[in-house]
């Protein structure tokens, strides 16, 4: 009797000791989804693609902060003059960018980051089989466009860069980098198929995804850079010639609303409530500047009665000493429904588009006009350019005013029409001719050799 | 108990029995009568008292010699009575005295005086974790520490009581902030991986999750290094009745995936029965940094200043340089080392303990409250409250027997937000009051950015700690015992870091309380485990048998959720999230983590001199991907006494103990994280457009698995002059390959690293040197010391690939894992007023991949302590001196150049590259590389007073024992170290306290 017992406890703790594949087999946490099943709901794929905006609104590349090039390149031009004491964006200023800036790495990183996120939705949705046709094209469309954007940037500061259109690591490791001329077809290519992928209906209010014409813009803005006239008035004309969605806004001071018909595309600011990170990067209440201030060379540049300098650039003063700031966003302080959105494209760099590309095609007269719809926005009379340069050095004059302290406008200009070193040497005794781009991060080269060589001068 | 030995014929088994037979017969049962004389064949009341020659023994065994079922103990008094026959004999025994056989010779009262048996370290038994072993039996390394070395320390984390004691250990603190952590080197490092070192930790049977509940990104990163609140902080060090650290392969094996590491067996104490006693010990003291940095002072520092200007050619200072352009007051001095971590901080303990019980029953009640205030500028204190119960139930019939123990701790930690440390020696000595006339945070105008913000970012961690276990035995024959261990943990942590609107200069329009936000994280963490075993044990005529087989099922799930609440109507409602306009959850993760295993040990014994045991495991575990879950794992370990042997016997007499043993094995690590190798994405907690966004988590990859450990060990144990002077000298040699990599990726990637399996292998190698002497062991005085040493190596043995990898400049194949690739410093060219560095591939240029080409090797060359006991009649003292001999970065790593507005050692005096304010390029370019090349680096040795006990028994009143004490931890510190602390080196984090504390230790 007492043996059987014994047995029958035996026998159980044998059992007990066998184990079981199951139960070391877990399902993934409640708080995390595995790949394979987000893309197989339009609504977790979209929740994907949505995290890239609010990343890009929060702290890459396009952010209203000193992660984003609205601030950064404000202050490595003549737009920005730093008062702070981070130290990083001291060295933006001071044109000394080492290939260890922490600035540097992170927008390199951060960037890659979100064109990770983008390749999963673009692969995702390729794979998909449940989703529908239009939620497909919808995903896909925005999806290779903004990784056509972060790319744009990204070619445009660093030079040669990787074109990133994978997910598979062991590719993206040692990936190696794209010629300008190989990144101008991809991401002419990407655009193109974006292009046809999306409509110009909206998803949601207030224009914060982007449609067929925000693909158009960047097109533009594209060809444009690349000295592609033709191509660029005709996709600026395409953008500015839907009236239906967009129009010119005359009321100076609701440019930067978020309802402003004006805006192309603009990124959201959450939850409810909240305004723009530019707003709060820029503006200022005290002397000295906590942080940064707008350069007076810039603020002496506006005509007397340019609406623009009175509207969009304030003054902050105490008894010896004036500072301005940009006030293009006013609301640094959250309000009871959000008022402003940070916006990526709006319809006056289309008009200075293809003002630009017509006085290269030797269109004046067409020149002339865009130009003039923009400085008559502005209270300013016509403009007295009349030859071919001379209509370009006021388009180009148009830009700085009217783009100052926006996503880098003034950098960018002033590299493809080659006046970096011509203007910025006078204002920046740091400059050097290198620096026109910036330092590939130096524990990128570490970790991938194929991105050897460093730019020219770090 | 268990060390009895009155038949040395039997096994260990039959003691154990024995010993219970004769504790189960209580004295009650004998005849009470009194007896006018005293008669051979008559029972008489014999009494007397039990002592040590000072003081009286309590807890004593006391037996009648050829009478098997009785025995009584001594009480607390050491006073014992019990009934025997006039010609009977007593036997009696101690754990730690050589067993007293007094014959009773018509005597009534005998007062016996045992001797300390100096043999006895052989005899003690040491925890394994799933089994026991006789200190002089067992086959694997196992380095241990007890209640008596831990409560001598005034320490508030078990591995600060563990540091310099044991040989292969290394310890070090990383930050001297209450609650802050340890890093811990069981042999060196096994993973390429930085953060797969830790070793297993095991209280009471339970392992316990090392890995941390808290956020340090977001909330305590700035004040807590590494991963923010350690678990080990929650462990109360009085509580702790041994800690046992298993080493090789026949030690650790027996755990294996997880073993790889080494294993930290903690036991925590346990209730010893016998009269009734109440113990309180109490205790206070101070703290201070205990070392500083020489700085310039203002004006030193205004000159360098200055100079920097004029080097740079700069004769305007711009509007931003405050220091020096006027702004600043130029005769102004503050020594902010002194101001904003030079406190005194304050410290006291009180512990109660009330245990008692039957032979059957015994219970444990204690509970201990310490508080700390640090010693940063403003009141943080650091208050935990330990609860500890144990208890223990055997039937009478001794079959069944019944352990629970069990602790619960609270750990409140209130700290700046960040580690003032920085600050305090970057901050310029003409920088501005910290407080306005008014008592307001002084901005100077906004040209001051006030370190005190920092401080009104407070930090706060609470942590409650539960640790249950219990075990349940029932013994069918005297040879099977069937046993379950099963156990309970939970942790959870509650931590918040304000920033309120005051934090703020009001310049930047944000002084209102509808910026002030709160950050909050809440984890948990549970897990529980079951284990049933058997033991069988049997003897035979000439040797013994031990098997074990056991399973283990053990669960943990562990989640956190952090969020962030913004905007209040007051600041003073900062802690109410109610009262917040927006909260945001920007962190919520959980996951499962399950393990599996079975295991077992054979253990043989013949002729008590050769001893062979095998150990193994099969383990399963979550964390890897479908068909990689499972592994096996197993180690032989042999010993042979050769002391034993009658040719050696006589050859050297003055040999007591030789043992010679062996072990080789494999282990395994899978600290790697849950859900590796899925590619998941998880939730941001941010809308846009109402919708939640999803982030990628990771990257994908099934194939990966264990990574894998094979230990060797061979070693020498020598006892002399009866074991008085014992000797230890051990050999490792431990491989990992399989390497477990968190590979970095390019960010090309898209992160920052994947997790992969690589084929590289890393060799850990050493000698470990113990010593343990009695030098004198007399009545009134004794003299005791322990050494330990080790000399560890540690080198990449192979790396396929390596300069085609992304570690290629990181590591190097045949060298240790700790190199630091740097520039080489040739010194300063007089001409150019530049620093210069060899440049290795002679182009002309000094770059990163190609010139980092010297070797600095930062693992210790050799450490090891030196402890010391003296006892005087009434009086103790005991020290503990730790040495480390290495190489480690110097103040010169984590400084700017000098020059800049921050403040400078006095050595930049002497020696420096001209300074040079930030406008000179190639300055900066140079003083960038200085900081990475050799010349960063430097000596690190130091000895260090790691501990000093002081201890007064007071002469014995009637049932009361009383000690007072004085205590201290980092006492002095002998170092050539330029840098705050040689034992921390981290430059921005505080140094270990130097701790000084008196208390007084009282039972009755």
């Amino acid at each position: 009797m007492k043996n059987t017992k014994i047995y029958y406890l035996l026998f159980c703790f044998v059992v007990s000791l066998s184990s079981c594949e199951e139960f070391v087999s877990v399902e993934v946490p409640g708080s995390q989804l595995s790949g394979e099943i987000v893309f197989e709901d339009y609504k977790t794929a979209e929740a994907v693609l949505l995290n890239v905006y609010t990343k890009m609104n929060n702290n890459v590349m396009v952010c209203g902060d000193g992660n984003g090039i609205s601030v950064l390149l404000g202050n490595y031009t003549d737009e920005l003059k730093c008062y702070g004491l981070n130290i990083p964006e001291l060295m933006f200023y001071q044109n000394e960018l080492a290939t260890i800036n922490p600035t540097i790495q992170s927008l390199w990183r951060n960037t890659y980051n979100l064109i990770y996120s983008l390749n999963t939705v673009i692969e995702g949705v390729e794979n998909s089989v449940s989703l529908k046709q239009h939620d497909r094209d919808r995903l896909l469309g925005e999806a290779l466009f903004v990784r056509a954007y972060l790319h744009f940037y990204l070619n445009e500061l660093f030079g040669e860069i990787p074109y990133v259109t994978s997910t598979d690591y062991r590719i993206n490791t040692s990936i190696g980098k794209q010629t300008n001329e190989a990144l101008f077809s991809l991401l002419e290519d990407d655009l193109l198929r974006s292009e046809s992928l999306l409509t110009d209906n909206y998803t949601g209010i207030h224009r914060v995804r982007p449609n067929k014409s925000t693909v158009l813009a960047l097109q533009a803005r594209l060809y444009l850079y690349h000295e592609k006239w033709e191509l660029a008035k005709q996709k600026a004309s395409m953008v500015i010639n839907n009236s239906v969605l967009y129009s010119l806004v005359m009321d100076i001071n609701a440019v930067f609303l978020r309802n402003s018909p004006g805006t192309i595309w603009q990124l959201m600011s959450a939850p409810e409530g909240k305004n723009t990170l530019d707003a709060k990067s820029f503006i200022f209440k005290t002397v000295p500047p906590p942080s940064r201030a707008l350069q007076e060379g810039l603020v002496n540049k506006f005509e007397i009665n340019d609406l623009r300098g009175i509207n969009w650039v304030k003054s902050v003063s105490n008894s010896s000493r004036t500072f301005y700031h940009a006030f293009k966003y006013k609301l640094n302080n959250d309000t009871s429904t959000s008022m402003e959105y940070s916006i990526q494209f709006r319809l006056e760099e289309m008009y200075l588009i293809r003002a630009e590309a017509n006085a290269e095609l030797n269109l004046l007269d067409l020149s002339a006009a865009d130009l003039n719809s923009i400085r008559n926005k502005a209270g300013l009379a016509n403009t007295t350019a009349l030859t071919k340069d001379e209509l370009l050095t006021a388009i180009l004059k148009e830009r700085q005013l009217e783009f100052f302290t926006e996503l880098g406008h003034r950098f960018f200009d002033l590299k493809r029409r080659g006046g970096l070193d011509s203007v910025l040497s006078g204002v920046k005794p740091g400059w050097n001719t290198s620096d026109v781009l910036f330092p590939l991060p130096e524990n990128e080269l570490l970790l991938n050799p194929n991105l050897l060589p460093q730019n020219d001068g770090h | 108990m268990q060390n009895y030995s009155l038949n040395k014929k039997l096994g260990a088994l039959w003691h154990l029995i024995l010993i219970g037979i004769i504790l189960s017969s209580t004295p009650a049962l004998a005849k009470k009568r009194l007896r006018p004389q005293l008669s051979e064949r008559q029972q008489n009341q014999i009494s007397g008292i039990i002592t040590d020659g000072r003081t009286p023994l309590p807890g004593v065994t006391i037996a009648i010699k050829n009478r098997i079922n009785y025995a009584v103990l001594s009480d607390f008094d050491g006073k014992y009575s019990l009934i025997a026959k006039a010609n009977d004999t007593l036997v009696v025994s101690y754990i730690g005295y050589k067993t007293a056989i007094i014959p009773i010779n018509y005597r009534k009262n005998i007062h016996i005086q045992l001797q300390e048996d100096i043999t006895s370290l052989q005899e003690v038994r040491i925890n394994a974790g799933y089994y026991s072993v006789k200190e002089k039996e067992r086959t694997g390394s196992i380095a241990r520490i007890t209640a008596k070395d831990i409560e001598k320390q005034p320490v508030t984390n078990v591995l600060a009581a563990m540091q310099g004691r044991m040989a292969g250990v290394n310890i070090t603190q990383t930050s001297g902030v209450p609650g802050s952590g340890f890093e811990i080197q069981i042999r060196g490092r096994n993973s390429l991986r930085t953060d797969g070192n830790s070793p297993l930790y095991i209280v009471d049977g339970m392992p316990l999750g090392t890995e941390s509940l808290g956020n340090s990104s977001f909330l305590s990163g700035s004040i807590l290094p590494g991963a923010g609140v350690n678990t080990l902080s929650s462990l109360n060090p009085a509580d702790i009745e041994s800690i046992e650290v298993l080493k090789d392969a026949d030690a650790t094996a027996i755990y294996g995936s997880r073993g790889a590491n080494g294993v930290v067996l903690i036991t925590t104490k346990k209730a010893k029965g016998g009269k009734t006693t109440f113990t309180t010990n109490t205790f206070s003291g101070v703290g201070q940094i205990a070392r500083r940095l020489k700085l310039l002072n203002t004006e030193q520092y205004l000159n360098m200043r200055r100079q920097a200007f004029k080097n740079d050619g700069v004769t305007t200072y711009p509007a931003n340089v405050h220091d020096i352009n006027g702004n600043w007051d130029q005769n102004r001095y503050t020594d902010w080392q002194k101001e904003l971590i030079g406190n005194t901080s304050r410290h006291r303990q009180i512990d109660v303990g009330l245990q008692g019980g039957s032979e059957s029953t015994k219970l444990l009640l204690k509970m201990t409250n310490y508080n700390e205030i640090s010693v940063f500028h403003g009141d943080f204190e650091y208050k935990k409250t330990a609860f500890q119960f144990s208890g223990n139930h055997r039937s009478e019939n001794q079959k069944f027997q019944l352990d629970l123990s069990m602790q619960y701790v609270l750990d409140q930690n209130d700290l700046p937000g960040s580690d003032l440390t920085l600050d305090a020696i970057n901050l310029a000595p003409n920088a501005p009051a910290l407080y306005d006339n008014g008592g307001n945070l002084n901005w100077e105008n906004s040209t001051f950015v006030n370190p005190i913000q920092k401080i009104k970012e407070e930090y706060l961690a609470k942590t409650d700690f539960l640790n249950a276990g219990g075990s349940f035995a029932y013994r069918f024959f005297p040879s099977l015992e069937f046993k379950t261990m099963a156990g309970f943990t939970d942790s959870r942590l509650l931590e918040t870091k304000i920033a309120p609107s005051t934090m703020y200069n009001p310049a930047l329009g944000l002084d209102n309380s509808s910026f002030s936000f709160l950050l909050q994280n809440k984890g948990y963490q549970q897990s529980w485990s079951l284990e049933p075993q058997l033991h069988w044990n049997k003897a035979f005529v000439n040797s013994t048998l031990n098997v074990l087989v056991g399973a283990t099922f053990q669960e943990r799930t562990f989640g956190t959720q952090a969020l962030r609440a913004f905007g209040f109507a007051n600041n003073r409602l900062i802690y109410n999230m109610a009262a917040a306009n927006t909260i945001t959850i920007f962190n919520n993760d959980n996951s499962v983590y399950r393990y599996n295993a079975v295991f077992g040990r054979v253990n043989y014994t013949y002729r008590n001199k050769y001893i062979i045991n095998l150990t193994g495991r099969r383990d399963g575990s979550s964390r890897f991907g479908p068909g990689k879950q499972f592994a096996n794992f197993g180690a032989v370990g042999m010993a042979w006494l050769f002391g034993k042997e009658t040719l050696v016997e006589q050859l050297l007499p003055s040999l007591s103990f030789g043992k010679l043993r062996s072990s080789y094995g494999s282990t395994g690590s899978d600290q790697i994280g849950d859900y590796q190798f899925l590619d998941t994405f998880s939730s941001t907690g941010l809308p846009y457009q109402g919708i939640i966004g999803l982030q990628p988590t990771r990257l994908f990859n099934p194939n990966f698995s264990w990574e894998r450990n094979t230990k060797f060990e061979a070693a020498l144990e020598l006892g002399f002059f009866n074991d008085r002077v014992m000797l230890t000298t051990a050999y490792f040699k431990n491989k990992s390959d399989n390497q477990l990599v968190g590979i970095p990726l390019p960010g090309t990637t898209g992160f920052a690293s994947i997790q992969s399996n690589f084929p590289a292998e890393v060799e850990n190698k050493g000698i470990e040197l113990e010593w343990h002497s009695k030098i004198i062991a007399k009545t009134n005085f004794s003299w005791n010391t322990s050494f330990n040493l080790t000399f560890p190596k540690n080198k990449l043995v192979s790396f396929p690939d390596l300069a085609g990898s992304t570690y290629a400049n990181q590591y190097v194949v045949g060298e240790p894992l700790s190199i630091r690739m740097v520039y080489h410093y040739t010194g300063m060219n007089t001409q150019t007023g530049l620093y210069e560095f060899e440049d290795y591939n002679k182009d002309g240029l000094i770059r990163s991949a190609e010139d980092r080409k010297m070797l600095i090797n930062t693992t210790p060359e050799f450490f090891g302590g030196l402890q010391n006991s003296f006892t005087y009649k009434n009086w103790q003292f005991d020290f503990l001196l730790q040495f480390v001999k290495q190489i480690a970065p110097n103040f010169n790593n984590f400084k700017s150049m000098p020059g800049l507005s921050v403040n400078q050692s006095v050595d930049v005096l002497n020696e420096s590259q001209p300074f040079s304010a930030g406008f000179n390029s190639q300055a900066s370019n140079a003083y960038s590389f200085y900081r990475n090349s050799d010349a960063a680096f430097g000596d690190a040795s130091f000895v260090r007073l790691k501990n000093i006990a002081l201890t007064y028994t007071l002469p014995t009143l009637s049932g009361w024992d009383c000690k007072l004490y004085l205590q201290g931890q980092n006492i002095l510190t002998f170092t050539k170290y330029k840098g705050l602390d040689p034992e921390n080196y981290s430059g921005v984090r505080i140094p270990p306290l130097r701790v000084l504390t008196l208390g007084t230790q009282l039972t009755f």
